[in-house]
């Protein structure tokens, strides 16, 4: 099993234009999708998947944004009533939004950067916020080829924390190791528990 | 030996009503659900249309304090349980599952302006939560699962759900999609990405594979099915079985799908290899059909790769032109379509299909319902981002 967790503050640039070969691309990304490609690039730097390689993302729960909804907010407001205007929320702050802030919005993005980025055709899927979940896709592939399975989570504060990991289904956890976990990312910190015990 | 895994039971909360007698005529009778947004304000929106959920004879009301999709996916699950009680119930909790695909977050961004007391996570409901509250209530322990694939949530989460049952015949799953991107943030936020339908017709804004096609249209609702494998399925009860299920990435674009269908095709090809036919015994194609000019492409292309130089005679649907794009539940709730033709025996009409592409050269239905035996039907869904999937559904005889 290869296994890379990698974790950046919130005050921390992520230092994503050294591990992407389609620079184009950075345009798009969150802070999710930039860790996740960094994260992969790190567990892959020596290694060229099958491009039928299975792969699975666990998408943490939704606890940041930065895709401007407090500027959406503010213009949206009426200033006389102070409340919510549609007026205000289409003619003010539809126009502030970039259209390339729906690509930060939609959960499969680092996905389909990862899968871009590695030329991954195979089987793929995106979970949300639950670490069984993600699993149980990994336990029932079809497939005897290595998966690669990953998951972020941005944190309130701002801070991401990033795992992707290579391996056989005989090395990932039963399902009732993962009983109680929430978080997909909690499925990595299980693995590299594994990696440090060996 | 891998398990049969059949349907059972469905229930669903969608643009053509909510009983499946209601949704099945409207499918006859091939009326275009898609207006003017009725459920919310959209007196300065640059676009109106909109496929939505219906009860009875009018659309479904809601507050901006309620996420639609969470109302719908409710009423689908009370509807199932009181209909199909028993087919559940014969399960120990620890071997029912709930699996479903659906969509972004809903966000109340009418009550985080007017109310600025909270910070913004207070008025986002999460899919996930949704999800695991379904499971609590109605004492499903063996797995609340959430799929957010975008346009290939549901797709896969019938196809997972298809893959556990092979396996594990003593579990009972419910599966489908939820979704409703038809509130003021999530409506423009897809505007934004220029893939709405241009045309001021509203019933005929959406138009699969026509050579007029401008984009496409939101729907929303629920649909989940019961499934169940051959050990356990009540005979008199089956709906449909599934027998084959693939699914790729293009890894091309997140914004457009691959033009030469190639990695769409190898989905296909995969679901079609797993029912363990071949391509010419499928009878009749529910394609993913959005409306738009590119997706209309990438599947005649993919089709051409599947079947070869008689891809342009298999019989083809899209049900978009009817309910528009359910998004993370499309493939859910067109798997009613397929129901449809498997029990009727007919592919219907696809709503407002009426000018051949010339660069399309699908054998679209139009005018009238294809009467025609149907034993196996290719169903294919594909993502914004590039995710395709594909199941292939067979007629229980």
């Amino acid at each position: 099993m290869k296994l890379n967790i990698v974790h950046f503050k919130a005050d921390e640039t992520i230092p994503i234009k050294a591990y992407i070969k389609k620079r184009k691309l950075i345009k798009y990304f969150n802070k999710e999708t930039a860790a996740s490609i960094v994260c992969v690039a790190q567990l892959l730097q020596d290694t060229t998947l099958n491009p039928s390689t299975p792969f699975y993302y666990g998408m943490g729960l939704i606890e940041y944004e930065d895709f401007g909804l407090e500027e959406i907010a503010t213009l949206s407001t009426d200033p006389q009533t102070h409340q919510f205007s549609q007026q205000h929320y289409i003619q003010n702050a539809m126009p502030s939004v970039s259209p390339l802030s729906q690509f930060k919005v939609l959960y499969n993005m680092p996905l389909s950067f990862v899968a871009i980025e590695h030329n991954l055709q195979g089987d793929c899927v995106v979970n949300y916020a639950n670490a069984h979940s993600l699993l149980i896709q990994a336990l029932y592939a079809p497939t005897n080829l290595p998966i690669l399975i990953g998951a972020s989570k941005v944190y309130q504060d701002g801070s991401v924390t990033s795992g992707f990991a290579l391996l056989d289904k005989s090395e990932l956890p039963s399902e009732k190791e993962v009983e109680g976990m929430q978080e997909p990312i909690e499925l990595f910190y299980l693995l590299q528990e594994r990696n440090d015990e060996k | 030996m891998k398990n049969s895994v059949y349907i059972t039971a469905l229930s669903a909360v969608s643009p053509l009503g909510e009983s499946i007698e209601d949704i099945f005529n409207a499918i006859t009778q091939a009326h275009s659900a898609t207006n003017a947004i009725q459920s919310f304000d959209t007196t300065h929106y640059p676009s109106k249309v909109g496929a939505e959920a219906r009860s009875g004879e009018g659309i479904i009301q809601s507050h901006h304090e309620q996420d639609r999709k969470e109302l719908f996916i409710e009423q689908a699950f009370k509807h199932l349980f009181k209909h199909h009680a028993s087919t559940i119930e014969k399960y120990n909790p620890k071997e029912r599952i709930i699996n479903l695909g659906s969509g972004i977050d809903y966000f109340d961004l009418v009550e985080y302006v007017n109310n600025t007391q909270q910070s913004w996570q207070h008025y986002c409901k999460s899919v996930a939560t949704t999800t695991q509250t379904l499971a609590k209530h109605y004492a499903i322990e063996g797995g609340a699962h959430t799929n957010v694939s975008a346009c290939v949530a549901s797709t896969q989460a019938l196809g997972l759900s298809y893959r556990i049952l092979q396996q594990d015949p003593n579990k009972v799953i419910i599966s489908g999609g939820f979704d409703s991107m038809l509130s003021p943030l999530h409506y423009m936020g897809f505007y934004k990405l220029g893939a709405f339908s241009k045309s001021d017709n509203l019933a005929k804004a959406c138009k699969p594979f026509d050579k007029e096609r401008s984009g496409l249209v939101l729907g929303e609702g629920a649909a989940i099915y019961a499934m169940e494998s051959e050990a356990n399925a009540n005979k008199e009860q089956i709906l449909a079985q599934i027998v084959g299920y693939g699914s790729s990435n293009d890894a091309y674009m997140v914004t457009d799908p691959q033009p030469s269908g190639e990695i769409l095709a190898k989905a296909a090809i995969e679901a079609i290899e797993e029912a363990g036919i071949t391509p010419s015994q499928i009878d009749c194609l529910h394609l993913h059909g959005t409306g738009t000019h590119k997706n209309a492409i990438a599947e005649a292309n993919a089709m051409k790769i599947v079947f070869g130089e008689g891809y342009s005679k298999i019989p083809v649907y899209s049900m978009k032109g009817q309910i528009g794009h359910l998004i993370g539940a499309c493939g859910a709730m067109e798997m009613l379509g397929v129901l449809y033709s498997l029990q009727k025996q007919k592919v219907p009409i696809t709503v407002n299909y009426e000018t051949p592409d010339p660069e399309v050269k699908l054998n679209v239905i139009k005018d009238k319902e294809l009467s025609m035996p149907i034993k196996y039907i290719l169903k294919i869904n594909s993502a914004f981002g590039g995710q395709n999937s594909a199941l292939v559904v067979k007629r229980y005889e």
